[in-house]
């Protein structure tokens, strides 16, 4: 065997002896038999003569490394069998120690984040506006007059001063907003609503909408289309989620549309969860009407827009599979430690 | 609206179209599809119809949908108009043509009463209205098929010889079809005789002058009530009909005199019926349809399209809306049924909605950039994660909630008041929440009764009040945890001011609206009043069945200074060790940890870099009525290493004057 020979067999030897020691006693052995006195390491260390004298530190340095690796390689096992051995001290690190969960935001907080952080990253501000409304911002100036069908769409709670009621919509935010701002509006409007429900899995008198309005000299229903569709993508992390519009009617858009996304269970195919349709409603949308600009003293030769409304909890049971809108108010908290 | 797939099939032709198909295509069209179901050998779709698709509450409207959607051809009954001149001896008196221009009345003599046709009954059940007999089926048939409600009035229980139709007057009352009798508030239109109302306009008949089995001859009524006043009226009565359903969304004003024609025909071969000649009417509508120009170019940068001509032509035309093209202008003639369309934009949603939503391309707007005038997304968003990091969960409950269990923390002579909805949807939550706390206190209380006992919650959100007559709208964050002491209240509550960088002050008065007296805290930010903190009163904790302790605080967000929330100024820290000395001192037990901090504070020269308590003790060994509190001072200076004799010599002033302004003296060793 030439010297190389000798020095590979032992480099991958030692490591196996190593790992089969089963006791001190035995990697003990091991030390001897290769750093010890007369180990097979010295006996290498003897061969190095025949070398000329140009090989020879080179040959020492590769052996003095290979020395102090096998060195370190039994003290690591040796500490391994010290541990064992000192009874008194046994650390368990699988101990749960001093620990309490971060509590979590409620989810429809959370979804109202990620609301907002798409449209701000889609350039929208955030604007708020009263729970408490008058009847004119919340019906009349966004075209829903008394004694029309449209009112009926809303079961209202109202207060005793003549006038005023709960917003059964965070629609109005957008009348005040156009009525104390110039164009062009850029802007979401997260809040509170009320409507006159008994709760039940799907319905609660408070619940919660976010609002949205993008008007400027040509925005128009392509780009309702394209800025809506991007939110679902976002919204529910896949560029699979498909959308589509449909026609429909707000007293307030003109054309008005409602938005679907393919349903996440059956992929479109049909399911209970879908009421067998292949897709689930998740928001209202259309060109602001005119009659709405007209009231806010929005120049409808120069402006035109959209307006858009969601409703929070659906989107919330939607995207986390919640069965029951109940749950959100109990506030169980084997409910809330799971957002 | 229910819609039996056989009944359409008379209209038009929708042999090889599947009905889940079909409703897919209506769906799309905006007539969306609620349910497709099996009912005895027919299929039926439930349409939920949007409240501008009058027109589509009839057989007829729907098949006009499905006829432009399939472009295949739509066939309606023929219907025999009869003479204009007329036999009939009653006439008719309308006095409020404002709120009904078109009455139309015919006259039908010899009628047996008995059951309608076998067909006619499945028909109008498939529809979920119930066959009652011949006569009354039959202006219900034609009302589902045509769209247009229909009355019929046993004409021997009409005294006199002419039918009024007029305002009810206040207090006016009137037993109705349903068997109630209900009280007009004035204003709501009636059809009545000499002798008082014989029906409500447009939404329910009398109990009195209705079809029974016993009539021979009868008056059919068709009409135009003005959509506004069968709101009002069915408001006023609460009271809905499939009429008033209709009429309220307004009905084919070309389409009265057909719908009455068509039910007389189908009397004329039933019962052995004999119309008389012509009817009597009152027109004051002059009804013409509606003409509207439109601008090609705001046509399509509405929609964001390049829409041609040809194409705006064919879907126009697919609905039967008349189109002649000036120029970049066109003008459509919008058909009698399609009361919704009545300005240039309704016509542009037309186009859209025959045209597809879905062959608009979608595309994104030009991002701007520069809103300038509305707030950071959260601004207060570090003090409910300070909130967090002490272990408070988020919840988040209703702002309505139960006066009962709170009005007595708002005494008769307080200047807040409740505000109380008027028509509250249950007792339990009949006033908008003055305040977060009860609910969080409910909120304890339904984990706790789930054996999840020591939990800490916040919330955000707004709470109301009435003062001076006026709504007062204020965004708070309150906090609340079971068991902990006075101390776990307070130091909440500087944490969240910190993580606010607040600059505030607290206050301890004796007593509070929600608290404890003597464990309540106030406090102030730049001198106004912005929240409390402390122990929960018990009585309050006992209206929400909970026992142990609870402790807790709110904050009023519009009172922090938001500008002060992100503003930091860098200051440089001595460079020199500091010196400490502990003081251990004696006190008179009434004097408070404020008293003497204030006395060290304003003695201490400006070296004296900061003061915290380390340590507080009672003992009797101390003599009576006294405590001992130990302090550690920080000396330390900018300019120089301060000398131990300076410091000593600091201290002893500190001591003189406690001594003789609180009689505070060091503890000896």
């Amino acid at each position: 065997m030439s010297l190389n020979e000798k020095y590979e067999k032992i480099s991958a030897a030692y490591l196996q002896d190593i790992k089969e020691a089963g006791t001190l006693q035995d990697v003990e052995e091991v030390r001897v038999k290769y750093i010890g006195r007369s180990g097979e390491v010295n006996k290498i260390f003897k061969e190095l003569g025949i070398l000329s004298p140009e090989e020879r530190p080179a040959w020492g340095k590769k052996l003095n490394i290979l020395k102090s690796d096998i060195t370190k390689s039994v003290e690591d096992k040796k500490e391994q069998f010290s541990q064992k051995d000192e009874k008194e001290d046994i650390f368990d690190p699988t101990m749960p120690g001093n620990y309490s969960r971060f509590p979590s935001i409620h989810p429809v907080t959370g979804i109202l984040r990620e609301i907002k952080d798409i449209f701000s990253s889609l350039g929208f501000g955030v604007a708020y506006g009263p729970e408490i409304e008058s009847s004119y911002h919340n019906f009349t100036a966004l075209n829903i007059p008394e004694d029309h069908v449209a009112r009926e769409m809303h079961d209202t709670f109202y207060l005793n001063q003549e006038d005023k009621l709960l917003r059964t919509h965070t629609s109005p935010v957008q009348v005040r907003v156009m009525e104390n701002n110039d164009p062009p509006y850029n802007i979401i409007v997260p809040g509170k609503c009320y409507r006159r429900d008994t709760i039940d899995a799907s319905h609660s008198p408070v619940f919660h909408q976010v609002e949205g309005l993008m008007v400027d000299k040509n925005i128009n229903f392509a780009d309702l289309k394209g800025v809506l569709a991007e939110f679902a993508k976002l919204f529910f992390k896949g560029s699979d989620v498909k959308t589509r519009f449909r026609p429909s009617y707000f007293p307030f858009t003109e054309p008005s549309a409602e938005m679907d996304i393919s349903c996440r269970i059956c992929q479109g195919k049909g399911c209970s969860s879908c009421s067998q349709k292949g897709w689930l409603e998740i928001l209202g949308a259309g060109m602001v009407d005119p009659e709405v600009f007209k009231h806010c003293n929005v120049d409808t030769e120069k402006w035109q827009g959209f307006a858009f409304g969601m409703g929070v909890e659906r989107l919330a049971m939607l995207k986390y599979g919640i069965s029951d809108m109940r749950f959100f108010y109990l506030n169980d908290i084997r409910f809330l430690e799971q957002f | 609206m229910k819609v039996p797939l056989k009944w359409l099939s008379e209209y038009v032709d929708i042999s090889g179209i599947d009905p889940l198909e079909l409703s897919d295509m209506l769906t799309m069209r905006g007539l969306e599809v609620d349910s497709v179901e099996e009912v005895g050998l027919d299929t039926v779709i439930d349409i939920e119809l949007t409240p501008n698709r009058g027109d589509c509450a009839s057989l007829i409207g729907v098949a006009r949908e499905v006829s432009a959607i399939l472009n295949r051809e739509i066939k309606l009954p023929e219907v025999n108009i009869g003479s204009k001149k007329t036999d009939m001896a009653t006439k008719i008196d309308v006095k409020c043509a404002d709120k009904c221009p078109v009455y139309h009345l015919r006259n039908v003599k010899n009628i047996t009463i008995g059951p309608s046709w076998e067909w006619m009954k499945e028909r109008l059940r498939a529809c979920s209205v119930r066959p009652l007999n011949n006569i009354i089926d039959i202006t219900n048939y034609v009302m589902l098929e045509t769209g247009q409600p229909l009355h019929a009035f046993d004409a021997d229980k009409i005294s006199g010889d002419t039918v009024i139709v007029r305002e009810a007057r206040p207090g006016e009352t009137l037993l109705m079809l349903d068997g109630e009798e209900r009280t007009f508030n004035g204003g709501e239109v009636v059809i009545a005789d000499k002798n008082g109302p014989i029906a409500v306009g447009g939404i329910i008949g009398a109990k009195d002058s209705a079809v029974s089995g016993k009539t021979t001859e009868i008056l059919v009524e068709s009409a135009y009530f003005v959509p506004q006043s069968i709101s009002m009226a069915e408001r006023n009565l609460k009271v809905k009909t499939e009429a008033s359903y209709r009429f309220a969304r307004e009905i084919d004003k070309g389409g009265i005199l057909y719908a009455l024609n068509r039910a007389i025909n189908l009397m004329k071969e039933t019962a052995g019926a004999t119309p008389v000649k012509g009817r009597i009417s009152h027109d004051s509508l002059n009804f013409k349809e509606n003409k509207i120009r439109v601008n090609i170019n705001k046509l399509n940068s509405i929609l964001g399209t390049s829409i041609s001509k040809d194409n705006i032509k064919k879907n126009l035309l697919d609905i039967d809306f008349d189109i002649e093209f000036s120029g970049e202008n066109f003008e459509v003639r919008v058909p009698s049924y399609r009361n919704d369309v009545r300005r240039p934009v309704d016509v542009i949603e037309e186009v859209a909605r025959i045209y597809g939503y879905d062959r608009i391309e979608s595309k994104l707007p030009e991002l701007k950039v520069g809103i300038g005038y509305f707030e950071p997304i959260d601004p207060f968003l570090e003090g409910e994660n300070s909130l967090r990091a002490r272990g408070y969960w988020e919840s988040l409950t209703h702002t309505l909630t139960d006066s009962d269990k709170i009005v007595e923390l708002y005494g008769t002579g307080s200047e807040e008041k409740l505000i109380h909805l008027k028509n509250p949807v249950s007792l339990d939550m009949d006033i908008l929440r003055p305040t977060i706390l009860p609910g969080l206190l409910e909120v304890s209380s339904y984990n706790a009764n789930r054996k999840s006992r020591y939990l800490k919650f916040f919330e955000r959100g707004p709470v109301f009040i009435e003062k001076d007559g006026e709504y007062f709208e204020e965004h708070n964050i309150a906090y609340l945890s079971a068991g902990g002491d006075f101390f776990e209240a307070k130091n909440t509550m500087k944490t969240m001011l910190e993580s606010l960088n607040q600059n505030y002050e607290l206050e301890y008065p004796g007593s509070s609206a929600y608290f404890k007296g003597g464990r309540c805290g106030v406090l102030t930010i730049e001198g106004e009043f912005s929240g409390e903190f402390g122990i929960i009163k018990e009585n309050l904790c006992k209206n929400y069945k909970l026992e142990d302790p609870y402790t807790g605080g709110y904050l009023i967000l519009d009172k922090v200074v938001k500008e002060k929330i992100r503003e930091r100024v860098f200051k440089n820290w001595s460079t020199y060790p500091a010196i400490y000395r502990d003081l251990s001192l004696i006190s008179p037990i009434k004097l408070t940890h404020k008293d003497i901090y204030g006395i060290i504070k304003s003695e201490g020269k400006k070296e004296l870099k900061n003061v915290e308590v380390v340590d507080s003790y009672r003992g009797e060994n101390l003599g009576p009525g006294r405590k001992s509190i130990t302090y550690s001072l920080e000396f330390n200076s900018d300019e120089e290493m301060l000398s131990s004799e300076y410091v000593d010599s600091a201290v002893k002033d500190i001591l003189n004057e406690l001594e003789n302004k609180l009689g505070v003296t060091l503890r000896p060793k």
